[in-house]
């Protein structure tokens, strides 16, 4: 292939923007269910006076997992969104190469 | 939530019969079995800490041994009533009636560890999703090819960065929560040993006074009492030792949440950053969006007559001693600036126009795009460095660099600063006379600038394709008159030698040659025309050159207008970037905003672990006074913003009520119409009978 061509294997790609999208939903899950701190049955009444405290890390850790979430939802949907691109281009790219080998001049 | 591997539970640890009774088998949960029996749960914790490296270095070690101290003279002055406390501590945790309620009050450690373990395994699968990832990009990189993909591994790459730093976030959050069970542990023991010490030892010197108050005259009841309370203040003097253990780990903790806080800064900087990079989206529009658009234009007609101009500029050098005109000299012309000079047959036309939108070129500015993709605002929304600009702009580099067109009215647009200055400028002017106060566009009005910048930027560049266009056919034509011409000089120059050979050969033999002479001047005056053709294709390849030099210019021009754009479109993403993390990051409504002005709950700074455990400011004067110990009130504006909201949700949701009552209502009557229609509402004498 020519530098500056293309060449896709749209299945890898496919995969590929499943795997994030799977990895990111289970850890927004967990994150969400470390994250609760109003737990007496875990801090107990006496230790939700202070528990508060751990919000800076779960908070923090819930952010910065949000956004990773989130540019990994970007970035799969961004891989699908080429995948789909290359797939119309190669179609296109298809019908013209016909159309100059039937010797129409059209597409 | 059970389904989800990442998710750990706590164990089941109160008795409930013989089957939660396990051997001890190794010295690092000798503290979970032997869990409230007094001196021999701390005799446990100590060994279980000084087995451990980290006992030592956090100073746990240490403090147990000092404890133990204290138990070991508990022991000595009062061995009946520390085996009965111990006895007392162990069923506390072991019963679960007697365990919950200690849950309750001061916790359960096994229930944070099993939120430490979940965070752990976060951060773990995180770092494991970063590791992944890396290999994914790389896999994908091996089985595809383009440019749109090195885009994607680019992005893959920051993508990565994030990941990796998210885990450091999730690692901290479990390091918090280990902590957390320690402070949790500490004050669970410290209580359940204050009372079942307290109690045992109260038990035998009940018994004793009890046993001696007949002898005694109930004196010894009353010394009782007395000790009793004596006992009471010195267990409070030991559990001094304790509180200063729990209040030294929550400094430890509220001097971790600093750095962490920081940290999380950092790292939100670089997320918005990083996202902003991100060039998957773009890579894939742009080599989709723009291949497929030139796929599609590329009709094989101009396919042909591009490739007849790079034929006849290449037949052209053949011809390249043989006249004045030379064709080799106007065949270079088109043909060193044609770029199907260079690859070559039909196909490489559209590889030409398509090609140069699908190279980096198209990648880099339309990162910008990305940049706005995560964020919330309009423009960025709507493609204000949307990727079918940022594509088109792009294409300009790749086709200058072959050769390109723009007539001269353009050239005056392809000045770099004009399109972004002129509109907003304009719009903002209040009147003639006051001179107009500079006000900087927001960045919705830049990006609507650089948008109409690169729509001017986009026209020029058609109207450079379409004058190279022509310009390319204007040379083959060129040429092919210049090839023919030189062929038919060649033809003329031969034919006048063979006249000129046959007069001679008549003049010598006396011949008349009067046909021949007439032929001589037949094809003098057709080598006449063919010299003035030759000069006036010598004219027209002047001009060529001098379009062709135009051309150039003009491709330099747009060339350095594509990169003033590229260099627009960063600032712009950059900004971009900017309030992006303003919105979403520390200092963000949902982050910062939220830390600094909301419940006072995550102040850090007013956070007083002193004063939280200080048994005065528990007093409830104290409490109604100035609320939790240690802990921020919230401001009344905070309480005023809360119900405000309370009460518009509470008036939003009425006519829903309303709504609800009125159904109930029609549904009762209706029920009680069919009740009335089959049966009476009370029964008569023969239903009761």
């Amino acid at each position: 292939m020519a530098a500056g061509g293309f060449q896709i294997d749209h299945q890898s790609l496919d995969q590929h923007s499943q795997d994030i999208e799977q990895i990111m939903d289970q850890i927004t899950e967990a994150a969400g269910d470390a994250g609760s701190l109003w737990d007496p049955q875990a801090f107990g009444i006496i230790g939700e006076s202070w528990a508060g405290i751990l919000s800076i890390w779960t908070n923090s850790a819930n952010n910065a997992i949000k956004t990773a979430v989130a540019a990994g939802k970007v970035v799969s949907e961004h891989v699908k969104t080429m995948n789909e691109n290359y797939k119309t281009n190669e179609d296109n790219t298809k019908r013209s190469f016909d159309a100059i080998s039937a010797g129409t001049g059209e597409n | 939530m059970a389904d989800n591997p990442l998710v750990a539970t706590a164990p089941q640890t109160s008795w409930t019969g013989t089957a939660n009774m396990k051997p001890m088998t190794s010295f690092s949960n000798a503290s979970t079995d032997f869990e409230g029996a007094g001196l021999f749960s701390d005799a446990a914790s100590t060994l279980s800490d000084a087995t451990t490296a980290q006992g030592w270095t956090s100073g746990a070690a240490e403090m147990d041994i000092a404890g133990d101290a204290m138990d070991a003279i508990g022991v000595a002055m009062d061995p009946f009533g520390s085996l009965l406390g111990a006895g007392i501590g162990w069923l506390i945790e072991h019963i679960g009636f007697l365990k919950k309620p200690l849950d309750y009050l001061a916790g359960d450690p096994e229930e944070i560890t099993a939120k430490q373990q979940t965070w752990e395994n976060i951060a773990k699968a995180l770092n494991d999703a970063s590791t992944q990832y890396k290999q994914s990009v790389q896999t994908m990189a091996g089985s595809n090819q383009g440019t749109a993909v090195g885009g994607a591994q680019s992005s893959g790459g920051n993508f990565s960065d994030v990941l990796t730093g998210a885990a450091s976030h999730a690692s901290d959050a479990a390091n918090a929560m280990k902590v957390a069970g320690a402070v949790v542990g500490t004050t669970r023991g410290m209580i359940r040993d204050s009372l079942s010490q307290f109690a045992g030892d109260a038990i035998v010197k009940w018994i004793a006074a009890t046993a001696l108050a007949f002898f005694s005259f109930g004196a010894t009841e009353a010394a009782f009492v007395v000790d009793e309370v004596a006992e009471g203040a010195s267990l409070a003097a030991e559990n001094g030792g304790k509180v200063s253990k729990v209040v030294s780990l929550l400094e430890k903790l509220k001097g971790g949440a600093k750095d962490s806080s920081e940290a999380l800064d950092k790292a939100t900087e670089s997320i918005a950053k990083d996202a902003g990079t991100d060039a998957a989206k773009t890579a894939g529009e742009d080599a989709g969006k723009t291949a497929a658009k030139d796929a599609g234009k590329t009709k094989p007609s101009e396919t042909g007559e591009t490739t007849t101009a790079s034929s006849a500029g290449d037949s052209g050098a053949t011809h390249a001693d043989t006249g004045p005109t030379k064709p080799s000299e106007t065949g270079e012309t088109p043909s060193t600036g044609t770029p199907s000079a260079d690859t070559g047959g039909g196909p490489s036309v559209a590889e030409h126009d398509t090609a140069p939108k699908d190279t980096g070129e198209s990648t880099t500015p339309s990162s910008a795009t990305d940049t706005a993709a995560p964020s919330e605002h309009a423009p960025a929304e709507d493609g204000s460095t949307a990727p079918k600009s940022t594509d088109e702009s792009t294409s300009p580099s790749s086709t200058a660099t072959d050769t390109s067109t723009p007539t001269s009215t353009h050239e005056g647009d392809t000045a770099p600063s004009e399109p972004h200055e002129t509109p907003a400028d304009t719009s903002t002017t209040p009147s003639a006379d006051q001179p107009a106060a500079p006000k900087e566009p927001t960045l919705e009005q830049k990006v609507d600038q650089h948008k109409e910048a690169l729509d001017d930027h986009n026209a020029q560049v058609t109207q450079h394709n379409k004058d190279a266009a022509d310009f390319r056919k204007q040379s083959a034509e060129h040429n092919q008159k210049a090839v023919d011409n030189e062929q038919a000089m060649a033809a003329n120059k031969h034919a006048r030698d063979m006249n000129q050979q046959a007069i001679n050969r008549a003049r010598a033999e006396g011949k008349p040659h009067d046909s021949l002479k007439a032929q001589h001047r037949e094809l003098e005056e057709q080598h006449k025309q063919l010299r003035n053709e030759d000069t006036r294709l010598s004219n027209e390849q002047k001009q060529l050159e001098s379009r062709h030099e135009e051309l150039n210019k003009n491709a330099a021009d747009i060339n350095k207008n594509a990169e003033h754009l590229r260099e627009h479109q960063a600032e712009l993403k950059k900004d971009m970037g900017k309030e992006w993390k303003e919105q979403h990051g520390l200092n963000s409504e949902f982050g910062g905003k939220y830390l600094d002005d909301a419940s006072g709950l995550h102040k850090l700074d007013e956070y007083k672990p002193k004063e939280m455990l200080n048994p005065d400011n528990w007093k409830p004067s104290n409490l109604l006074h100035h609320g939790v110990p240690g802990v921020p009130k919230p401001s009344v504006a905070d309480a005023v913003l809360t119900a405000k909201e309370a009460g518009k949700q509470w008036f939003a949701e009425q006519a829903s009520r309303e709504q609800n009552i009125a159904e109930e209502y029609q549904h009762h009557l209706e029920e009680m119409q069919k009740a009335g229609e089959g049966q009476h509402a009370w029964p008569t004498s023969e239903q009761g009978g």
